[in-house]
């Protein structure tokens, strides 16, 4: 018996080599096949969560951007808090006690001696 | 089933009659679609100029799918998206098409289903509001930067 499993390898000399690359080709192939899948279907998943956002821009989205604009409201608002910054600005500036004025007050009687 | 991956079109001249017989038979609501007019050389601009008139008569809108057009030209100011290599290209839809199994079958049909309703919406339904919605952000985006500009200035003189 023990005889017989030791002749079992002498006759595969030869074909060992071949047997061994064929199987690491298919393991290789399979794997390759794997990946492959696996890259495309995660790829599918990915491309259909994009379409659904697209139709959701493009049908709820865009809906509720014409039915309740807000754009016009906030654009008053930013403008109105632009408006009464500028107008402390120049008050700020202007006052008699505001750096600007007294560095202009000091420059100008140094120049024409007032 | 095709899965959407990038679609070469290579246009045979750049007059109109060939520019708009070229594309006429070309799908743009499955696939990302790459017009070449690279080889054209000195006529490349008149290819530019009508593919986008192409682009403007069948109004064809960024979605589902984007169009991509490869040329060396570097003078074109249009609206189209023009690169100088394939490797510019997004990544996303750089695949190999290759016949697809029960699970990718399965995938690509929802994706089909999807993209069918997509093409259903006419661009001009969305595209008008989006573009009215994203100027009304860029103003406010300009008008909160002048605010934060002044706010600045009030905090120096202070």
């Amino acid at each position: 018996m023990t005889k017989h499993n030791k002749d079992i390898p002498d006759d595969l000399i030869g074909f060992k080599d071949l047997i061994g690359e064929e199987e690491g080709q298919k393991t290789k192939k399979t794997k390759r096949n794997n990946e492959q899948s696996h890259l495309i279907a995660s790829f599918l998943e990915r491309e259909s969560a994009r379409l659904s956002k697209a139709i959701n821009l493009c049908e709820d989205k865009v809906f509720s951007i014409k039915a309740y604009s807000q754009e016009k409201s906030l654009l008053d608002e930013q403008e109105g808090h632009n408006k009464k910054l500028k107008e402390e600005l120049v008050k700020e500036l202007t006052s008699s006690q505001s750096s600007l004025t007294k560095n202009l007050n000091e420059m100008l009687s140094v120049h024409f001696n007032s | 089933m095709n899965i959407p991956c990038y679609k070469f079109v290579r246009l045979a001249g750049a007059t109109q009659e060939q520019v708009f017989s070229v594309l006429r038979n070309v799908s743009f609501k499955e696939a990302p679609v790459v017009i070449q007019v690279e080889h054209l050389d000195s006529d490349q601009i008149t290819a530019l100029k009508n593919i986008e008139l192409f682009y403007n008569n069948y109004s064809l809108g960024k979605l589902p799918y984007g169009l991509y057009i490869l040329s060396s030209e570097k003078k074109y100011d249009g609206h189209l998206t023009v690169i100088n290599s394939q490797k510019k290209l997004p990544d996303f839809y750089k695949h190999k098409n290759r016949a697809l199994n029960s699970k990718e079958n399965l995938l690509m049909n929802k994706v089909n289903l999807k993209r069918t309703n997509l093409a259903n919406i006419r661009p001009d339904e969305y595209e008008l509001t989006l573009k009215i919605y994203a100027n009304g952000q860029k103003a406010l985006y300009y008008l909160n930067s002048e605010y934060e500009y002044l706010k600045k200035i009030q905090d120096k003189i202070k």
